[in-house]
């Protein structure tokens, strides 16, 4: 789910044209439309074995974008359209992408998630938003879990750790995994999904140990 | 159709049946040619015209009144309306609770060309709750029947309160907090008396209850609660609940519980700095006198306060406990110069602490002149060679400092916890945020209840 209102993105990785969706969550949220309408299987286009994989859009209408900001937001009508979402498509997992900072649709999203992952850059300014958002959300009471991003390529595990239990001395949350700076990814330009095109990528070994971590919330 | 006089019209519509049961319309009372001048029950009865002529088929009623509605919350509009007068009538209305005419009635309107009268009556929040009586008689027109007369009922109205707002998202053990709302009632007129209690929740559950009440030079309403030394830290919830506001009016609210958050930290003592303008030389006493503050100035008497002598790291004396003297308001303690004491500037370190983890600190410096050796650090400061191994290790410094300059940028990265911590406060003070977490609150409430009943 694009929950990153103001900005959305992810409608790339997938190739998908903006312009050809009928509904998107924006539509979801102002309530005319159900949420499965702004829903798109991606099962095919992905190419999947096995499973179900569905994405569920955001505008990208300037206009839509101000009228959803506009609007403000109600977290039974989010809650309501993420339960229905679950039990139409019998979801195990729904992804909320949210805006890289604490804007209403990020703390909506945080009201309705069980699990929250915060993925931070190692870089003064992601660190300092990352320790505000803990800091806030350890008011939901739910389970952070962080996971550290584009790390230098000069930078040993070691120090990571180390870098990563500073945090934990600090906050409570949990060290889901940290992720190398790869010019592998910044390459693809998010035209596509690196693990789907390259599934025996190094890379894709560590989005897949972070994927496992995350089936263990449940 | 059976008007309260007890006559009756009829209008007949033919309509086919689609099925076992169907709609039917009618106009009253225009398709009878009646009215419905007069106040009181109107019975409807259905009645076949083919198969069981006559049979009734459906019943039903309504009512006419002289008023829009027959209860009213304070300050709403009382909308009084009337027919069936002789046109351009004087038609005295009075409007009675009990048997005292409220203020401004009785009156005499005049009706217009169609023997229509209507007025307004303006409720406020200090209406007198209960039962109404609307009287109409006109002064030409012979006296209906059933008279025009019409029971309502004002009832309080309820009291809105948006948000509460906090003087800080945190404070210091120690130091006040300042709780204020604004009231309004359902016209969106400000409430102006009145209070309301504040359940001041600590992070372990502990309630407090503080009293807001209204300040007429700020407009609005203001509650302070106190911190303390041991007050525990952590997040706090200021939480006026439902109806838990009355304006000394019996008007009530809010509705809906309102949550203000707060963050209570350590306090930071203040230790004024001791001043030494002496030389000090052996056998001479040293005096340490310090006041040590709370955050809201008050002096800080229990806890445990010593004073640490240095001379360039090295440890001359202390540990020294002080001890409070109430007739100076001070921390005191005093330590004799030894003979075999190094020379030279000395550092004392006054440490405040108490048993809730309220800490501060301070240090001030003094001349010492002993017949001791200078400190050895002091002379080593004072040697040609001192100054060599300063200087290469400064080569040195820059050497490293420019071999791993791309290397340790990862490491300036600092973790400001404070600063976090502020940030994050301003946060959680947030209306949004606040909106969410009451949500979830009622979200939750509502599921336990819909549990507990299903149980």
């Amino acid at each position: 789910m694009d929950m990153d209102l103001e900005g959305p993105g992810l409608h790339v990785f997938f190739n998908i044209d903006p312009n050809e969706l009928r509904f998107t969550l924006n539509d979801v949220l102002a309530g005319v439309a159900p949420p499965e309408a702004a829903c798109v299987r991606l099962s095919e286009k992905m190419n999947l074995n096995g499973g179900e994989i569905y994405y569920s859009p955001a505008s990208v209408r300037v206009a839509e974008i101000m009228r959803t900001l506009k609007t403000g937001f109600e977290l039974d009508m989010f809650d309501n359209a993420v339960k229905r979402l679950q039990e139409k498509y019998g979801l195990h997992y729904l992804l909320i992408d949210t805006h890289p900072g604490i804007e209403h649709d990020t703390l909506l999203a945080l009201g309705v998630c069980d699990h929250q992952m915060i993925v931070s850059r190692i870089d003064q300014q992601d660190i300092f938003g990352t320790g505000v958002m803990i800091e806030v959300s350890t008011t939901f009471e739910k389970p952070i879990h962080l996971v550290l991003n584009m790390i230098p390529p000069r930078v040993k595990e070691a120090e990571v750790l180390k870098f990563a239990r500073i945090i934990g001395a600090h906050f409570t949350v949990d060290m889901a995994g940290w992720l190398p700076f790869s010019e592998e990814v910044i390459g693809s330009l998010s035209r596509s999904v690196l693990t789907l095109k390259q599934p025996k990528h190094a890379m894709t070994t560590r989005f897949r140990q972070i994927a496992e971590n995350i089936e263990g919330f449940a | 159709m059976t008007d309260p006089t007890g006559a009756a019209r009829s209008s007949t519509n033919s309509t086919t049946s689609s099925g076992p049961s169907w709609f039917v319309f009618t106009n009253y009372p225009a398709a009878c040619g009646a009215s419905t001048s007069l106040v009181g029950v109107y019975k409807i009865n259905v009645t076949e015209t083919v198969h069981s002529l006559g049979a009734s088929v459906a019943t039903g009623q309504f009512q006419v009144g002289l008023t829009d509605n027959a209860s009213y919350q304070r300050t709403n509009l009382v909308m009084i309306r009337a027919s069936g007068y002789i046109p351009l009538d004087n038609v005295t209305v009075n409007l009675t609770q009990g048997s005292t005419s409220v203020p401004n009635f009785p009156t005499i309107q005049r009706t217009d060309t169609n023997g229509m009268i209507a007025l307004a009556w303006q409720t406020t929040v200090g209406t007198l709750l209960g039962n109404y009586l609307v009287t109409m008689s006109g002064a030409s027109t012979p006296a209906k029947v059933p008279p025009d007369l019409q029971i309502f009922t004002v009832y309080p109205t309820n009291i809105t309160i948006s948000g509460i707002w906090l003087n800080s998202g945190s404070v210091q053990r120690s130091q006040t907090l300042e709780f204020r709302f604004n009231a309004t009632y359902l016209n969106g007129s400000p409430a102006l008396s009145g209070s309301a209690p504040i359940r001041v929740t600590e992070p372990n559950g502990t309630n407090h209850t503080i009293t807001a009440s209204y300040d007429s030079s700020l407009q609005t309403f203001r509650a302070f609660y106190a911190t303390t030394l041991s007050s525990t830290t952590g997040v706090w919830i200021g939480t006026l609940d439902v109806n838990s506001f009355s304006d000394g009016l019996n008007n009530g609210g809010p509705l809906n519980p309102v949550f203000a958050n707060f963050n209570v930290q350590p306090a930071s003592l203040a230790v004024s700095a001791v001043s030494y303008n002496a030389t000090y030389s052996s056998g001479m006493i040293v005096p340490i006198y310090v006041r040590i503050t709370t955050p809201t100035a008050v002096s800080f008497t229990q806890g445990t306060v010593t004073a640490t002598i240095t001379s360039f790291g090295r440890r001359i004396a202390g540990p020294l406990s002080l001890v409070y003297d109430p007739s100076r308001g001070e921390w005191s303690g005093s330590y004799k110069v030894n003979a075999t004491d190094p020379s030279g500037t000395w550092l004392v370190t006054i440490a405040a602490s108490d048993g809730y983890g309220n800490t501060g600190q301070n240090s001030a410096s003094l001349s010492v002149n002993t017949s001791g050796a200078l400190n050895p650090t002091q002379s080593f400061l004072s040697t040609w060679t001192f100054w060599l191994l300063v200087l290469a290790l400064i080569v040195i410094g820059f050497g490293i400092l420019i071999f791993r300059t791309r290397s340790v940028s990862h490491r300036e990265v600092r973790l400001d916890v404070q600063a976090i911590k502020h940030q994050a406060d301003q946060v959680k003070s947030d209306d949004f945020l606040q909106s969410i977490q009451a949500q979830l609150k009622r979200r939750t409430e509502r599921i336990a209840a819909e549990k507990e009943k299903h149980d």
